[in-house]
């Protein structure tokens, strides 16, 4: 039992609200994502459910019971700190000991846990070295080791990947993927990155300006943003959202729902030719006029920016591998692609999606 | 070409202008207290000995009581020592790591007893031993000393460089505040406290004025007070008061290359890696 529930939970430091009525439950054996733009609340968020922080107001509940009060490490989590946070005066050895010796594990079995914790996280040789003798990966699999070895049923995590350079993430990524379904522990994982986030989750949490945004999986969250914050923070480069004022295409202005005021749509959506033999073909389409302004090659992808009238622009995400010219170009997105938000920016459901 | 010196060598040629600026009186203790006192007055002067006077150091060691000096010495240093760790440890700590009503007001307090010159408040001190009862006892020698505020000063930045997340990741490992200050902050501090101990071991040691004004007996009275007694006994004899000196520094010089490598750390401190 390693739910996590959230429950009215309001954080203020002095008169300044960080956090205020925040609701979420996290499910036990999930790998929840907590993911925003800096300052929008996950770590604090975090931070509570560490016991780091006292939340001051509503109450955090694991495993059905109250925590509030409750001191960190009685709550039978473990963390693993953006900078690892490794006792620096400790050898490897001593810097996985410490928990299990302040749990009172006594010392054969201590040193059999250590022994298998290094195996599995590639340590056995490092030992008897300092923190500051390893490299930036090893550091990072003893903060992991640290953790994993008081066997917790949850596991916090504040952005543990930010220090690594792009290849030893991508590996520690995969790897923190097999740990959690090898473990079966709660994840919960703090980060900005949204790549990250998609990647690893079960479950995505957006927050922003200490709210949560949406909570969904991350196919839910990619494919039905429930606002305009989400489209934009989810996927790269971000959905389009335009203003429906400045669209002059007819059809689009008929689609709309009456209390609609943007329209979105993924830039994969947009496509330079209609394919005619899909049902409908063109009448099912939208269209927009513009000019291609840049060009950026990604290998598996293009992406261009068309410059609509009106002050708009629009991304492209192209497939194809023969690259356009920058020239001026009518784009078709097709209607079932089609998202609208209203004046609050919120999803207006129940628009004609097929 | 003379102008055009290599930087290089410049910087050789100050280097050793400064170890001659420095050595040089401590050679001339060290050469004094190997001389005959003929050899002291000799002119010109002597930057030689041809015969180790040996016999110099057992003249000091007789003349006064030095096993009663150094005794002294030996209690009021340790007795400092202990007791100023005693006292910054816990007050550095909470400056550094706790928030608490009149904080800055305490801490400036600390800052300003930096500032006033002991000289002037030897004598209500002095008096106030007096009333007390406690003149000419170790805890008058000991006391006035053991909050340093300079050691709480220089401890509390060395605990404010601890990042918070070493400090949370040892509470998640369910580590009490007692045990991460044992476990944790001191070990971390250690290239700090080694100094501090040194500086407080130098200075406490070394200390003449306090010992001299403090006391009016030779019960508590310490090895400088001595060395300066052997120099009041006979006539002429500064190759006698110079072994005494050689004696008196002798610990400091031994302390100082043991913790070396300690201090030169704790200058050069880069935080966690």
């Amino acid at each position: 039992m390693s739910s996590i529930v959230m429950e009215r939970v309001e954080k203020k430091y002095g008169d300044k609200s960080i956090i205020d009525n925040l609701n979420l439950s996290i499910e036990s054996g999930s790998f929840t994502v907590l993911v925003g733009p800096s300052g929008c609340g996950k770590s604090t968020t975090l931070r509570m459910i560490a016991g780091l922080e006292n939340n001051t107001g509503g109450s955090i509940i694991i495993g059905g019971k109250n925590m509030n009060g409750v001191e960190p490490g009685k709550r039978n989590l473990a963390m693993v700190f953006q900078n690892y946070a490794l006792y620096p005066t400790m050898t490897v050895e001593q810097n996985i000991e410490y928990g299990l010796k302040n749990n009172k594990v006594p010392k054969d079995e201590r040193m059999q846990l250590i022994k298998d914790i290094a195996n599995t996280v590639g340590l056995t040789k490092h030992l008897h070295k300092r923190p500051e003798f390893l490299s930036g990966g090893e550091r990072q699999r003893l903060a992991l080791a640290r953790a994993m070895v008081k066997k917790p049923a949850i596991f916090l995590m504040d952005e543990p990947l930010s220090n690594l350079d792009a290849k030893l993430r991508g590996q520690m990524r995969s790897e923190l993927i097999e740990l959690h379904q090898r473990l079966g522990a709660t994840f919960v994982y703090v980060t900005h990155d949204q790549v990250e986030a998609m990647s690893m989750g079960t479950k995505i949490v957006l927050m922003d300006g200490g709210k949560i945004m949406q909570e969904d999986t991350p196919r839910g969250i990619y494919h039905d943003p429930q606002n305009i914050f989400t489209s934009k923070f989810i996927g790269t480069p971000a959905m389009n959202v335009l203003e429906l004022e400045q669209c002059d295409d007819v059809k689009l202005q008929a689609l709309a729902p009456a209390e609609a005021k943007y329209v979105g749509f993924r830039p994969e959506k947009v496509k330079f030719t209609i394919e005619d033999e899909k049902a409908g073909g063109r009448s099912q389409c939208i269209s927009f006029d513009g000019m291609l302004t840049t060009r950026e090659i990604l290998g598996s992808e293009i992406i261009y920016k068309a410059e609509l009238g009106s002050n708009s622009s629009i991304a492209i995400k192209c497939f194809d591998s023969q690259e356009r010219p920058l020239e001026h170009v009518t784009v078709y997105v097709e209607e079932s692609s089609l998202v609208f938000f209203d004046g609050n920016e919120q999803r207006i459901y129940g628009a004609k999606r097929v | 070409m003379w102008l055009r010196l290599p930087k290089v060598t410049i910087r050789l040629l100050l280097s050793v202008l400064l170890i001659i600026i420095f050595l040089a009186p401590f050679y001339w203790m060290l050469l004094t207290a190997f001389k005959t006192l003929d050899e002291v007055v000799a002119v010109p002067p002597k930057f030689w000995v041809d015969k180790l006077q040996w016999v110099n150091f057992k003249d000091a060691f007789t003349r006064i009581n030095f096993l009663h000096y150094t005794k002294n010495s030996i209690i009021i240093t340790l007795g400092t020592l202990v007791g100023q760790m005693l006292v910054v440890v816990p007050a550095a700590y909470a400056f550094a790591r706790y928030q608490f009503k009149g904080k800055s007001l305490l801490f400036g307090l600390v800052l300003a007893t930096m500032m006033v010159p002991g000289q002037l408040i030897f004598l209500p001190v002095f008096v106030m031993f007096a009333n007390v009862g406690l003149l000419n006892t170790y805890v008058s020698l000991i006391v006035p000393f053991i909050a340093s505020g300079m050691a709480i000063f220089m401890l509390r930045q060395t605990f404010m460089q601890v990042p918070d997340s070493i400090l949370e990741a040892a509470r998640l490992d369910n580590s009490s505040e007692w045990k991460i200050i044992r476990t944790i902050m001191l070990p971390m501090a250690v290239p700090t406290l080694s100094t501090l101990a040194l500086l407080t071991f130098i200075g406490t040691w070394n200390s003449y004025f306090f010992p001299l004004v403090w006391t009016t007996t030779d019960a508590v009275r310490t090895l400088p007070l001595g060395v300066k007694k052997l120099q009041d006994s006979e006539g002429l004899n500064p190759h006698i008061v110079m072994a005494g000196n050689m004696m008196l520094i002798l610990p400091i010089l031994i302390v100082f290359m043991f913790a070396r490598k300690h201090i030169i750390k704790a200058f050069t401190y880069s935080g966690v890696k």
